[in-house]
């Protein structure tokens, strides 16, 4: 079932790819969860802060939904200059920008991704799609011995090989003699990827382009807060920097569990005037989260998630990226060997306007 | 478990309490107290309810509360705590030990890390004895689900009330969401794949010992205003029942007066519904009690049939007149009237017209009496009537207007009419000689006596006739006790015919065997039977037995006649006739041989009576003599009208008339007159030839004496009869 389902969602994406190249349309498709739940008012922005050479930028076919797109020259800059998080801000380094190689040439790629996560499933058939080479997926399944495929990986000729998701990157690590590209991994940092050798995508949308929208729907705002667990000072730095060019102190909390996180959660939000919620897997919980959400909107803070269900909770922003521009980053970080990570420029925003309404924020 | 103890000691105390209520209904009580006792026991027990109850309810909302305030620590220290285990920095517990130092409520607090044995802080209240802290005991945390780690699961000790302390021990935990597929979970759909870590224990221990004081002073003020309430109401409660039984309770004095037999007894009709009808009740009562008093007292003093006084209440009365006559010097008399008719019409009309005879005669004699003498009756056919302050001059002639009344009295029914005469008896009352059973048996004696002599007249009776009477009373006694066991015997005097007549004629004469085989006499006993009114039982006797031997002589071959002696009193029987000619029909003899002689004062005394039934009699076949003819002068004038076949000429008469010229002359006389009338005449007492020859001379018809034979029992009749009849028969040669 599972196998069956992935070849016709396979078929679904290299389909709808070749109506969008025929029609000419832009990349920027919203996903399948912006298009089909709509239980929440919302509002969708598409933020891109750097503009694609290979792409012209177009507006989507939707007319709630309208793109923002900014330089984020401005934004590189400010990466060195990061706010002190509390219980480490002195010891942060400052965030470089990765070198990239001279692009080469690729024949093939081997993608390596979990088994029955949609969303990886459609960036890597981006990827596929996008490339237009010989692309083989390999499946990594929960029932089935993963080490197994991972070998299988290791005797095949790929030489490029892209990961996506945690559980593939962490078992990516066993691969030698390959170029793997890692997506969809938070905490990649904490688990080492970056010194087993591996480059990758950030999984952070563009922080200049949240903190932008934020901006419009709260001008007051100066002071937002971050809560994640260790090691994860390198993508977050450049939120910091990203943050400091709108004039917005963005405050990071390092925590071990998600009792840690609701605990410093409740103790920082008198300071801040709203949170952005990581997909920090180690310090999120269901409960956890839940009473986070129920705190803050308590408490009247504002909440950006990462995951659309959090806005029926009280979240203000859903924050994503689309999977069409992942793909084109990891392309990127393929063909031109990005010593580290590649950070997203783009950001797609949802704004919740029972929220708004709730907070009696600028709607327009 | 202490709850229940207290419960059940309650309970026993007010099962005591109520048994207590129960002996003393049962022995007896005021119903006011009772009811205040029922009142004060039931009061008591709603408000050992309430205590208990308010206890109970108290306790369950501080478990419950203990319980809900365990949780909420509990997840509040989980959170603190999170942070502990995982932080460098083991003084952080000072920040919880600071969070908690003002709450009295935690007594105690033991984080222990994952092995559940290294204690990794401990906080303990400074009135918490460190001894009381419990030992962990983790194995009780063990095998718990990921789900029930994810939602804090929690045991709980329950709440210890003997040190009001509730403990409850919880497991410290992180969870983890996986790392793929996290932008797009679901809060709501939590499909289970988080990853779930016991990093700890918590033991706490909260102590609501404040709390329990706090409720127990509540509950002893509360116990204190209950009290002074409930012990309100019972006085309030007293004085309400108290006048709301009052009527019940006025009910107390008309019914003891009742229960002592007092029945002027009236109950007020006031107050409740319920209570006037209680005394409507019982005023019915009352009356009707009292209706029938006077019914039975009635019934007890005075005679139901002619409303006299009875024998019981005059006995009564007699005694109190004897000691007033006694006391005052005075004398009274009693009178004792017997009826002489009575039993005839009783059993000829029958009881019903008999009662109405005593109802008339009761009448009767209550009109005729002087006002302020007492008319009683005494049963049967017998009155008596008590006068005061009279003489025995004045008692007589009481007791002949008292004869006088009946005798002129003619009761008619069924279209004929009878006449009744009574006989009187009087006894005076005027000294202490004699007691009132004495006087009342004088004054029976007395009746006996006027009955004795012909009825219809009145006796008084002489205390010098005490012994003589005496006597006759053992006498009487004899007669009675020789009727029942048939003591008498009859003899047989030939009876011989001058004429020529050879039929044997015998006279039967009555004999009593004494005591010790002799035979005594008719004159010894027979006025004494008249007397006691037996004469007639013993005529019938010798009627009946005569008969009998008759039968026996006629079925022997014999052919004999047979004179029979009855008295007076048989002639007043008024069954007289159908009794002979019952003995008559059953015993199959021939009337003819048989003569009644009856002695001249009994024929003339009542001499349509005896003509009567001697007619009656003679129709079928009787006979009839008078015996002792020329005893009393009176009779000659009646001979001639009575239905007589035979005379017999007076004893003393024919004794000496061979030496008395003057008995002689009179006995010529009456034979002579006797024929003339046309009698056969008998001369009796004949001893010797001469008075025999004489006889003869004179035209006597039959002799008998003790010159013809001796009276014999019958048996020696028998065996001297053909002798006698040869002697007599030399005789006339």
């Amino acid at each position: 079932m599972t196998d069956s389902s992935s070849y016709i969602t396979r078929l679904c994406c290299i389909a709808m790819i070749l109506v969008a190249t025929a029609c000419s349309r832009s990349p920027f498709v919203p996903t399948d969860n912006t298009a089909t739940q709509a239980p929440i008012p919302t509002s969708t922005v598409e933020s891109l802060e750097h503009l694609d050479r290979e792409n012209s930028p177009q507006r989507s076919r939707q007319s709630s939904t309208r793109s923002v797109e900014k330089d984020s020259a401005i934004v590189q800059k400010q990466r060195k200059k990061r706010i002190a998080r509390k219980p480490q801000s002195s010891k942060l380094p400052a965030p470089e920008e990765p070198k990239l190689e001279k692009p080469t040439s690729v024949e093939s790629l081997a993608i390596v991704l979990s088994e029955g996560n949609p969303r990886d499933q459609t960036i890597a058939d981006e990827i596929r799609q996008q490339m237009g080479i010989p692309t083989q997926l390999f499946y990594l399944n929960e029932m089935l011995p993963q080490q197994r495929v991972i070998d299988v990986v290791q005797a095949s000729s790929y030489e490029y090989v892209v990961v996506i998701g945690a559980t593939a990157a962490n078992r990516a690590k066993a691969l030698s003699d390959k170029r793997v590209i890692f997506a969809q991994v938070f905490n990649y940092q904490a688990d080492g990827l970056l010194g087993a050798g591996f480059s990758g995508v950030s999984m952070i949308p563009s922080t200049q382009a949240l903190i932008s929208q934020w901006k419009k729907v709260y001008p007051p705002l100066t002071r937002l807060a971050v809560v994640t667990g260790p090691d994860n000072d390198h993508q977050v730095a450049t939120m910091i920097a990203q943050a400091a060019r709108h004039r917005v102190t963005l405050e990071h909390y390092i925590v071990n569990n998600d009792k840690e996180m609701l605990y410093v959660a409740k103790q920082v939000a008198a300071n801040v005037q709203g949170f952005w919620l990581l997909p920090d897997n180690r310090v999120l919980s269901r409960r956890g989260v839940k009473e986070f959400m129920s705190y803050t909107m308590k408490h009247n803070k504002q909440v950006a998630v990462f995951n659309r269900n959090l806005l029926k909770f009280g979240g203000l922003f859903y924050v994503t990226v689309d999977a069409n521009y992942v793909a084109k980053r990891v392309i990127r970080a393929v063909t031109s060997r990005p010593a580290t990570v590649l950070d997203l420029e783009k950001a797609k925003i949802e704004i919740n306007n029972n929220t708004i309404k709730r907070l009696k924020l600028n709607a327009s | 478990m202490r709850s229940i103890k207290d419960v059940m000691y309650t309970y026993r105390l007010v099962k005591h309490a109520l048994r207590a209520l129960w002996l003393k209904r049962r022995k007896g009580g005021s119903l006011i107290r009772r009811f205040q006792a029922v009142l004060l026991v039931w009061g008591a027990c709603v408000y050992l309810f309430c205590v208990v109850g308010f206890w109970l309810l108290s306790s369950q909302v501080i478990e419950d509360n203990a319980t809900r305030k365990a949780t909420l620590w509990i997840s509040k220290l989980d959170m603190l705590s999170a942070p502990l285990y995982l932080s460098p920095h083991n003084n952080e517990f000072d920040v919880i030990r600071h969070y908690i130092r003002n709450v009295p409520e935690i007594s105690y607090i033991s984080l222990y890390r994952n092995n559940g044995k290294d204690l990794f802080g401990q906080y303990i209240a400074d009135d918490t004895d460190v001894a009381n802290v419990p030992a962990f005991n983790s194995q009780l945390l063990k095998g718990l689900t990921q789900q029930q780690l994810k939602e804090g699961y929690i045991y709980n000790y329950g709440l210890d009330t003997g040190s009001s302390t509730m403990r409850v021990v919880a497991p410290i935990t992180t969870v983890s969401m996986p790392a793929d597929n996290i932008l797009d979970f679901d809060l709501i759909d939590d499909p289970g794949r988080e990853t779930v870590k016991v990093i700890g224990y918590i033991d706490l221990g909260l102590s609501f010992k404040a709390y329990q004081q706090q409720l127990t002073g509540y509950i002893l003020k509360g116990s204190v205003f209950i009290s002074i309430l409930f012990l309100t109401a019972v006085i309030i409660g007293r004085e309400l029942v108290r006048n709301t039984l009052r009527p019940l309770v006025e009910l107390r004095e008309p019914l003891n007066r009742l229960a002592k037999g007092e029945t002027d007894v009236w109950v007020k009709r006031t107050g409740d519904e319920e209570i006037a009808a209680i005394g409507q009740a019982l005023n019915t009562t009352i009356s009707a009690i009292k209706g029938r008093d006077e019914k039975l007292r009635r019934l007890a003093d005075y005679d139901a049939l002619t409303g006299l006084l009875n024998k019981s209440s005059f006995n009564q009365l007699l005694d109190q007149e004897r000691q007033r006559a006694i006391s005052q010097g005075s004398s009274s008399a009693l009178f004792f009237i017997d009826l002489d008719q009575f039993k005839y019409i009783n059993d000829t009309l029958g009881r019903k017209f008999g009662d109405r005879l005593l109802i008339r005669i009761a009448q009767l004699l209550q009109d005729n009496k002087r006002s302020g003498d007492t008319l009683a009756r005494l049963g049967g056919d017998e009155f008596a009537v008590l006068a005061t302050s009279v003489n025995k001059q004045q008692a007589t002639q009481i007791a002949m207007s008292i004869v006088k009344s009946l005798y002129e009295f003619r009761f008619i029914e069924q279209g004929k009419t009878f006449t009744i005469y009574c006989s009187v008896g009087i006894s005076m009352i005027d000294s202490d000689e004699f007691s009132t059973e004495e006087i009342y048996s004088n004054a029976e004696m007395a009746c006996h006596c006027a009955k004795s002599l012909g009825r219809n007249r009145c006796y008084i009776y002489e205390p010098e006739e005490l012994v003589k009477d005496k006597l006759d009373i053992g006498w009487s006694h004899r007669i009675a006790d020789a009727l029942a066991n048939d003591k008498f015997e009859l003899a047989y005097q030939p009876v011989v015919s001058l004429n020529g007549d050879e039929h044997p004629c015998f006279e039967v004469l009555l004999r009593l065997r004494g005591s010790h085989g002799e035979l005594i006499a008719p004159n010894s006993f027979i006025s004494i039977a008249e007397r006691f009114g037996l004469a007639t039982q013993i005529d019938y006797w010798v009627i009946e037995n005569a008969m009998k031997a008759l039968k026996n002589s006629s079925q022997s071959g014999y052919k004999w006649f047979f004179y029979i002696n009855v008295s007076g009193q048989l002639f007043a029987d008024p069954d007289f006739v159908d009794r002979v000619v019952l003995l008559l029909n059953s015993l199959s003899v021939d009337a003819s041989h048989i003569v009644f002689e009856l002695t001249e004062r009994t024929a003339v005394g009542d001499i349509g009576n005896a003509s009567l039934k001697m007619e009656q009699l003679k129709s079928y076949g009787f006979k009839f003599a008078v015996d002792d003819f020329g005893s009393g002068f009176s009779s000659f004038s009646y001979l001639k009208h009575l239905p007589v076949e035979y005379v017999k000429i007076e004893g003393e008469f024919v004794q000496s008339i061979v030496d008395d010229h003057v008995d002689r002359a009179m006995v010529k006389s009456m034979v002579e007159i006797a024929k003339a009338c046309g009698k056969k005449v008998i001369a009796e007492y004949v001893g010797d030839k001469e008075t025999l020859r004489i006889l003869k001379r004179y035209g006597v018809d039959y002799v008998q004496g003790f010159f013809i034979a001796k009276p014999k029992i019958q048996p020696i009749v028998t065996r001297l009869a053909p002798k006698i009849q040869h002697n007599v028969s030399a005789l006339k040669a």
